[in-house]
């Protein structure tokens, strides 16, 4: 199974190409358009979309209901919810927990907030950065707002999964967290009263971070024809229910019927439409390095958002001609 | 000279026992540095495939922002720990050795512990110990009215983090070798300088560090190979965060070999470091190796 991380995998050959093999034809349409397009890299369908850990923003009731305000809903929009984050936030716990740090992939959260003011890291080709637009710098000045407002935990301390123990321990009265967290708040943290919500609107969308794998099949494989039946066999309705639903995860397949009885996953399944991946391109990696390099420099404040993006710009272009 | 048959069967005998430590030292270490080097004259990565590039690789080196980063971090990071280790250990075990100190075989073992530990859980524990919130550390810099820092988020912090934790699990290791060399030293020297009249630091400075050199040109020589390949405490901690303040050269070359598919380009970062290190080791060896003697 492939991720997001593996995009050096896919151009660099080592995936065969199921659509001019013939394979991909038998299953597409048991799948959603969009998520059908996601494993379509460099113009070859490389794999069949399988599951994914997308996000929402969790909150938590009960500082919601100490604090006297009402609970977050979908219509709720950027100045909203600094505003409630403002006054949500005291010594015991902060409005918001937004993991910045590069260690643990902390930066996953942060495309959010750039998507939903309208920016991107890279231009729809992927030939060159776009992370110093206006709407890009606008998505950095605010993020860099909750810093210093002090809605947020100081920079450095949580990545991507640390700051779901934060929120679950009653350190954060929001956090945007993986569908996967339920299971964990339903046997760890039973007492903890939350709710689910969309990502505040921003000025040009309402996207969720996606994060969807899927399953390839290794260009080099003697025995495609073969592989390709266990493929499909275990991307199969059955399989896909007993695997994805013990781990917690979101089916790619229209037709599980997963979670028909969990309305809080299908909360989650309800708004996979809105769940957007980030870019897949070979150098991915280094250009996530070299772009959170400058936006931990402006959020540490050696840098202001429009300095931190021209440089962060100038680094992710130096790199994309090499 | 004719070599006698007794004498051709003992070599043979003694390289027969030498086979297995040289059959590893061939597969483990000659052949995969021979390979680096072989590699650093080429471009692209496993999965993007190698192509010849001359030396491109070591002209383009010197001119990447983050190696040359890398290059200062690290360097700022060996200038600091290995006198700071050193001293620490030394002065430590000269202590411990001391006859009227009680209870030193307690102070060994606690200075000792953290090398038992494999460094990923030390850093993980010193994660937990600096956390600006609920970390000890921070706890007792607060009640003396000390504003903590914010270790791993600050760029002024992070590399002092990671010397501390570097400097905690190293002290014992250290110390347990100069103990060693200290109590090697004969008492009579010592005695005669009392009488002599000579002072503690008289003694320290005439006696003990004169005799120990070979042992402080050792631990010198191996603080400054281990210490400019210093990575775990940064793969764990900050992955060269915040904003490359703590990339060391070797986490450079990790996140090149393996994150960016670059390993021909990893390859040259690390036969510079080589380079670097060796002429380091052998500038040591020449300039402070003495035999002394009383």
């Amino acid at each position: 199974m492939v991720d997001l991380w593996s995009a050096q995998y896919a151009f660099a050959g080592q995936f065969a190409d199921l659509g001019s093999a013939g394979y991909a034809t038998q299953v597409k349409d048991g799948y959603p358009e969009l998520l059908w397009a996601i494993p379509f890299i460099n113009g070859h369908q490389y794999g069949i979309p399988f599951a994914a850990d997308p996000r929402m923003f969790f909150y938590n009731k009960d500082i919601f209901d100490k604090a006297g305000l009402s609970y977050p809903t979908d219509a709720w929009t950027w100045d909203s919810f600094l505003e409630q984050a403002k006054k949500i936030t005291t010594k015991e716990h902060f409005g918001f927990v937004l993991p910045s740090t590069y260690a643990g992939r902390g930066y996953l959260d942060y495309f959010t907030w750039l998507w939903n003011n309208g920016g991107e890291v890279l231009n729809e080709k992927m030939t060159e950065a776009r992370i110093n637009s206006p709407e890009a710098v606008g998505a950095l000045e605010y993020v860099l707002k909750m810093f210093r407002e002090g809605i947020v935990p100081p920079h450095g301390l949580y990545d991507n999964v640390s700051q779901e123990d934060f929120f679950m321990r009653g350190g954060a009265a929001s956090a945007n967290m993986r569908g996967i967290t339920i299971a964990t708040i339903r046997n760890d943290f039973p007492n903890l009263k939350w709710g689910l919500v969309r990502p505040p609107k921003g000025k040009k969308a309402q996207y969720g971070l996606g994060s969807w794998g899927f399953y390839a099949l290794a260009e080099k494989c003697p025995n495609k024809a073969q592989a390709w039946e266990w493929l499909k066999y275990i991307t199969s309705k059955d399989i896909t229910v007993r695997y994805v639903g013990a781990v917690g995860m979101y089916p790619a397949r229209k037709d599980t019927g997963l979670y028909a009885d969990d309305p809080e996953r299908q909360v989650f399944l309800k708004n996979m439409p809105y769940a957007k991946n980030i870019f897949i391109h070979p150098k991915g990696e280094e250009i996530f390095q070299v772009w959170w390099t400058e936006m931990e420099l402006a959020i540490m404040g050696k840098k202001n958002a429009q300095q931190a993006s021209n440089d962060a710009a100038k680094a992710v272009n130096q790199l994309l001609q090499e | 000279m004719r070599i006698s048959a007794k004498t051709l069967h003992e070599n043979l005998v003694s390289y027969l026992f030498l086979s297995p430590i040289l059959l590893f030292f061939i597969v483990f270490m000659l052949i995969p540095l021979a390979w680096t080097i072989y590699l650093s004259f080429f471009a692209g990565g496993i999965l993007q495939g190698l192509r010849f590039a001359g030396i491109n690789n070591f002209l383009t080196l010197f001119r990447n922002r983050i190696f040359l980063t890398s290059l200062r971090v690290t360097g700022i990071y060996v200038v600091i720990i290995i006198p700071v280790v050193i001293a620490i250990s030394l002065f430590l075990a000269v202590l411990v050795v001391d006859r009227h100190i009680r209870g030193k075989n307690v102070f060994k073992v606690a200075l000792f512990f953290p090398n038992l530990a494999p460094m990923v859980v030390l850093a993980v524990l010193w994660y937990f110990i600096i956390h600006p919130e609920i970390g000890m550390f921070n706890i007792v810099l607060r009640s003396l009215k000390i504003s903590p820092p914010n270790w791993l988020g600050s760029s002024s912090y992070a590399l002092a983090a990671i010397i501390l934790l570097e400097l905690w699990r190293g002290v014992g290791f250290y110390m347990v070798i100069y103990i060693a060399a200290l109590i090697a030293i004969p008492n009579e020297l010592y005695e005669a300088a009392i009488i002599d009249g000579a002072m503690g630091f008289r003694r320290l400075t005439r006696i003990t560090l004169p005799l120990i050199r070979p042992t402080l040109l050792f631990t010198l020589v191996m603080a400054t190979i281990w210490n400019f390949q210093f990575f775990d405490s940064v793969f764990v901690l900050t992955r060269g965060g915040p904003a490359n303040s703590t990339s060391s050269v070797v986490w450079y070359i990790y996140a090149n070999a393996f994150q960016y598919d670059k390993l021909g380009f990893a390859s040259t970062m690390a036969v510079v470091l080589m380079v670097i290190i060796l002429i380091l080791s052998l500038l040591q060896f020449k300039f402070l190796r003495s035999d002394f003697y009383y």
